[in-house]
């Protein structure tokens, strides 16, 4: 279990995330919602090592994660940067020597090519890809290093209908093999169908941890998910 | 596995994708063939004929003046460097900062790999202008300068870095003081030496003056002159200078990705003008918030700028420094005993802005549907963003050459044409730049031998201006008001011309041309 204790952000005077905590388990998605500045993308990139926290206590089963937290937790984010001078099939050569991959991985990156239809683009260098097939790059490079956490940050943005469709099945996929995933989104009917439970984000704090039932059974009303959303956050 | 494999095949991939891109382009591959086959042959002459002339002699109080200028340079760009802003230079973006801190390779070692990067990065920069001393001047043996740029890159390469990992360990406003200390103090004592041909004229400095004429005169006649043991020292330095970084490159990936971040954002900033979303749909709009209207609120959007912290930060340090230079040009100047040296100063910082200016590119510009939509022609559009791109480069250009006419005590009529002249140069190597860019729109054309071509054609392009000066200094007997004006036409005519060429190369285009 992936454990968020504490985690607080601050730029100058203005706090982006303050007093977060928040769990995930293995096999769980977790729904990371708010509106824009509430402190997604900056808890995200806090929780993958990529930003400093000025406080904040990061646990997986129960051992305290370090600065070099990102080989537990994978970050896939919203803006798709990718190698400037490698290909496709490149990047995922890089992951297997960078992470110490056992034998064998050249077919597990042969299929998660194949399922993302990135097949044909295997020898197309990064710049020359369109901004869906690179966070399909992406992605396939984080599901091939086989971290045990996953952090999504508006993971289906840019991606074309078959390929939220195949996004969406890959993120059930990962929960049914075990891994803890954090998903941040702005599409609500995609926290809806994925989500286990949700962190509700405004201006930093925390509005809702919990399951969408009881997030609904908390209101006393019959209120869909985005009446619900607009309620806590406006 | 080992963790060197990893790093072994990225940068293998690297290189060999961009040999691979280079290959795929005919007319580049050409350019980059001649390039190599006219380096290769002017080392080959010049290792195998005897030197061209003999060295210079290089003796104090100049010799203290060069070392304390490269103190103070020092100390400056250390300071510069504490704040972390130039951690990312040699990074492959964020995506790489994210791929290598999902990688179970040490912390320590891709530090040491990110350093080792960024000095051979900053080399082959480094190589031209060593051809050029050693080619033009015959000073030293070729294979001796180059082993003494390569040290001398690995010392001054890493020192922001190695700034930046002190404050870690001693606070920035430590690290910070002690930075701009030893510029302001090696300053004064650069210029009091060149004031007064010699450093005890000034107070401040006297007890430290035949400390600094031993020590760092010393140093530097030695390296002058080829000392082996200056270079030896030299190397040591360089070697303490890398291990210190390479201690401390740990838990730096924050750093790095913010860093990154940093830096893409400021390019971005740097590139946006015309970019703004109202002036050019509401001229109305425009009216009331500024004096600028169509296409010329791209002089509003460039004094925009300057609220952006980065942009202000690097106009001021380039004024400052404008004015620096101006002042010790000046000096050299008013006591004749180092005309050399106000050639060397100025021309140097002449060069500098030639190259930077000439590497101009209106790619993040031209991409943006805004630039199409808004009103005015290609060609008006195109001034506006010459002569607005153009004046911070005038205002810190004439701020020096104003410096050191007013430091020499020039006449106020010459002081003035000598301003005005530096204020309208630019926008015309701005408008040359855009000329060449015209020719060679791709980003990879702003360095290699596409850009090495660009700066030539750009210095070549100043040759009408200096025929046209030259003429009319002699024709007008040595007056300075004429030779301005007779200057400033074949600025506007030339300039002109240049702008045309663009605009029709661009429209011919459309936002494609940038891609």
């Amino acid at each position: 279990m992936l454990r968020v204790a504490n985690l607080r952000k601050t730029f100058g005077h203005k706090v982006a995330v303050q007093d977060l905590s928040f769990e995930v388990r293995g096999g769980e998605i977790i729904g990371l919602l708010g509106p824009n500045g509430a402190g997604k993308s900056t808890s995200l990139l806090c929780m993958a090592g990529l930003l400093r926290p000025d406080a904040g206590v990061f646990t997986w089963n129960d051992r305290h994660l370090q600065a070099d937290r990102g080989r537990t937790i994978a970050l896939i984010p919203e803006t798709p940067d990718v190698f400037t001078l490698l290909t496709v099939w490149e990047h995922l050569v890089f992951v297997a020597k960078s992470c110490k991959l056992a034998q064998g991985w050249e077919t597990r990156a042969e299929a998660l090519l194949e399922r993302f239809g990135l097949s044909d683009q295997r020898d197309t260098l990064g710049p020359a890809l369109s901004k869906g097939m690179r966070q399909k790059t992406l992605i396939c490079a984080t599901l091939l290093a086989d971290a045990p956490v996953f952090l999504f940050d508006e993971p289906t943005i840019g991606l074309d209908p078959a390929g939220q469709r195949e996004l969406r099945e890959t993120l059930l996929e990962l929960r049914t093999e075990g891994k803890a995933l954090v998903v941040s989104t702005h599409m609500l009917d995609v926290a809806e169908t994925l989500s286990d439970r949700v962190v509700i984000l405004k201006r930093g704090h925390k509005m809702f941890f919990g399951p969408l039932d009881e997030l609904r059974s908390s209101d006393g009303s019959a209120a869909d998910l985005e009446s619900l959303f607009l309620r806590l956050t406006t | 596995m080992s963790d060197f494999d990893a790093f072994a095949y990225l940068e293998s991939r690297r290189f060999l994708n961009s040999l691979r891109q280079i290959c795929d382009d005919r007319g580049r591959l050409a350019l980059w063939i001649v390039f190599t086959c006219a380096i290769g042959f002017t080392i080959f002459v010049r290792i195998v004929s005897p030197p061209l002339r003999q060295p210079f002699e290089l003796h104090n109080p100049m010799a203290t003046f060069i070392g304390c200028a490269a103190l103070a340079l020092v100390g400056l760009i250390a300071a510069i460097g504490s704040h972390g802003g130039f951690l990312a230079g040699r990074l492959d973006g964020s995506a790489e900062v994210r791929f290598l801190a999902t990688s179970a390779l040490s912390a320590r070692l891709v530090g040491s790999w990110l350093l080792w990067r960024h000095i051979f990065g900053v080399l082959p920069r480094s190589v031209p202008s060593m051809l050029i001393v050693v080619i033009s001047f015959g000073w030293g043996h070729p294979v001796q300068s180059l082993l003494s740029l390569i040290m001398l890159t690995m010392v001054m390469a890493p020192l922001p870095l190695l700034a930046y990992l002190l404050t870690r360990r001693l606070g920035r406003a430590s690290v910070l003081a002690v930075c701009i200390a030893l510029a302001f103090f090696a300053g004064i004592v650069a210029t009091s030496v060149i004031a007064a041909h010699q450093p005890r004229t000034m107070a401040i400095v006297e007890p430290f003056a035949g400390y600094f004429e031993s020590i760092v005169g010393g140093a530097i006649i030695a390296l002058w002159t080829g000392s082996g043991a200056a270079q030896t020292m030299l190397f040591v330095l360089a070697i303490a200078v890398a291990i210190l970084c390479m201690s401390g490159m740990t838990d730096l990936y924050p750093e790095l990705y913010t860093s990154a971040l940093r830096l893409t954002h400021v390019r971005a900033l740097g590139k946006r003008a015309l970019s703004a979303p109202h002036p050019l749909f509401t001229q109305r709009q425009s009216q009331r918030s500024t004096p600028f209207s169509g296409v010329w609120v791209a002089i509003w959007m460039e004094l925009l700028n300057l609220r952006l912290p980065n942009i202000r930060m690097i106009f001021f340090s380039s004024f400052a420094i404008a004015g620096g230079v101006g002042i010790i040009d000046g000096l050299l100047t008013r006591h004749e005993s180092h005309p050399g040296g106000a050639f060397f100063f100025s021309g140097f910082f002449a060069l500098v802005a030639v190259f930077q200016m000439s590497a101009a590119s209106i790619a993040n510009t031209v991409v943006k549907p805004l630039w199409w939509i808004g009103a005015g022609s290609t060609f008006a559009k195109l001034v506006a963003w010459t002569l607005a791109g153009a004046m911070s480069v005038s205002i810190v250009l004439a701020t020096g050459v104003f410096a050191a006419t007013a430091t020499a005590q020039l006449p106020l009529r010459e002081t003035l044409s000598c301003v005005a002249a530096a204020f309208v140069l630019p926008p015309l190597i701005r408008a040359v730049a855009l000329a060449t860019y015209a020719f060679f729109p791709r980003a990879v054309d702003r360095r290699g031998p596409a850009g090495a071509l660009r700066t030539l054609l750009t210095v070549a392009s100043l040759m009408p201006l200096g025929i046209t000066g030259t003429i009319a200094y002699v024709a007008s007997d040595h007056s300075l008001f004429a030779t301005f004006i007779a200057t400033t036409l074949i600025i506007a005519v030339e300039g002109s011309m240049c702008i045309l060429i663009a605009a029709h190369k661009i429209e011919g285009n459309g936002a494609a041309y940038a891609l």
